[in-house]
């Protein structure tokens, strides 16, 4: 059971894929790029929280055991 | 070892067709060093994807031109924290939605300017760049900024201008316009900011700077005019690139052009296509923080580094026969934008308006020649071709 929760805006989500290239295997990709979250076990944490720093459009913010890891806008 | 290469990066016929120049870089000098110039270009895919995602030891803080412009408060000019806090308060204006409430604008722009580009042709005059290319992002971004649009033709001139000078400015007459440019472009936006703060209430951007006052989280008025200069440019120069350079792409692949005037649908997959093959922004610099090894060459801690995009959107390790332009690629991963937390904001806006221009041309212009050979924009940041002198008859189906 992983305490890691992803939430991702997709308003403000361009689909530039930048999440899959630093975390593979947590997000996927609608046909227009919108990202969701697939596995939140498929990459390290570290992974993930790099992910989520750097989306360009800030639209990934992430959670771990209830503590805000990194607010997206 | 970068005498046995040669590269230089200003040369005029680099610039025709950097391709093969980029291709002996990655192939023998993946981070090469311009001694003239004193600056490193890394040409590899891998290599220039690492650094876009790595501003800790690839920092935009010296500014992403040429010259090291430190302490300069722009968005597009400094790491986070700083970053952040100014692509906070205008992201929402450029998310994919946002950017589709100003569709039906540019379509009737796209109208308009067709009236005008049919009659050029008519006269045997017509300039897709003068015409459509340049003029479509120029108003838009005005539209977007809340300024108004007749100074069109002015905003043009200075930003191409200071474009010239970020670029490498290195005729001293030249020059010279260039930060003249710059302080006239300064000036006008000065006083567009006095003016909305007496009433800061509109829905554009320049009043969505003001709101956002001068505190912790807001801008400074001479921020705010800063901001005003990297938006007006950077919505408007590289997007006239874009759409120059597919023109020019249909032009070379009379398949691709034949393909997209049978299915019009196709035209988001090509602009693609020419972002990878034909990058309107060929590279930005950063400043390196650490020294970094690159297949056993160490660039310096201190170190001005361009990440060229242009050549990584052509690496051969990445892209299955990469100077080959196919409209059916699919390929989603090019470095056109950048990447990491600098990926072009105005991205979405880019392709929108691409796709409105390049639908436009395919589905009405038939036989479509260029009248005379573009004429380029010698600049070793942005590619695309200043003219583009065509001529063409009118579909009969539009």
């Amino acid at each position: 059971m992983s305490g890691i929760e992803i939430r991702i805006d997709p308003d403000l989500c361009q689909g530039s894929r930048q999440c899959s290239f630093v975390a593979p295997g947590v997000f996927s990709h609608e046909d227009d790029g919108t990202a969701f979250v697939v596995d939140v076990d498929a990459a390290p944490l570290e992974e993930i929280r790099k992910a989520a720093e750097l989306c360009p459009n800030l639209a990934i913010t992430l959670v771990v055991d209830g503590e805000v890891l990194h607010q997206g806008l | 070892m970068g005498d046995t290469i040669g590269y230089d990066p200003f040369d005029l016929d680099v610039r025709r067709d950097p391709y093969p120049y980029y291709r002996r870089l990655r192939d023998e000098a993946p981070a090469y060093y311009v001694g003239e110039h004193d600056f490193w270009v890394l040409s590899r895919r891998e290599d220039v994807f690492r650094a876009v995602h790595d501003y800790e030891t690839y920092s935009s803080a010296e500014g992403i031109a040429i010259e090291r412009t430190p302490g300069v408060k722009i968005m597009i000019g400094s790491d986070p924290p700083y970053h952040t806090r100014v692509r906070r308060l205008v992201q929402r204006e450029f998310t994919p939605r946002a950017v589709a409430g100003w569709e039906p604008r540019i379509d009737k722009l796209c109208d308009e300017l067709f009236e005008e580009l049919l009659e050029r042709n008519a006269g045997g005059d017509a300039d897709l760049t003068r015409d459509l290319a340049t003029p479509l992002p120029v108003m838009v971004i005005a539209e977007i900024l809340g300024v108004p649009v007749s100074e069109r033709e002015q905003f043009k001139q200075w930003s191409e201008e200071v474009v010239y000078l970020i670029g490498g400015a290195i005729d001293p007459a030249l020059q010279s316009a260039s930060v003249s440019a710059a302080l006239s472009l300064g000036a006008y936006f000065s006083a567009i900011v006095d003016e909305r703060k007496k009433d800061p209430s509109g829905d554009d951007l320049v009043s969505l700077f003001v709101r956002a006052g001068e505190g912790e989280d807001g801008l400074t008025h001479e921020e705010i005019v800063t901001h005003c200069i990297l938006f007006l440019i950077g919505g408007n120069e590289t997007t006239t690139n874009l759409i120059g350079n597919t023109v020019r792409a249909l032009v070379a692949n009379r398949d691709a052009e034949q393909r997209l005037q049978a299915d019009p649908t196709l035209v988001g997959g090509a602009i693609e296509e020419v972002l990878r093959w034909d990058a309107p922004v060929q590279g930005l610099f950063r400043t390196t923080r650490a020294p970094v090894d690159i297949d056993g060459t160490v660039v310096p801690e201190g170190s001005r580094v361009q990440l060229l995009y242009g050549s990584a959107n052509r690496d051969e390790r990445h892209y299955p026969e990469p100077d080959r332009f196919d409209i059916a690629r699919g390929s989603t991963d090019h470095l056109a934008f950048g990447g990491g937390v600098h990926l072009c904001i105005g991205a979405p806006l880019a392709r929108l308006e691409a796709r409105h221009a390049v639908s436009r041309i395919v589905t009405r212009l038939r036989n479509l020649e260029l009248r005379d050979e573009p004429q380029l924009n010698f600049n070793i940041l942005v590619r695309g071709p200043r003219t583009l002198p065509v001529s063409f008859d009118v579909s009969a189906a539009a």
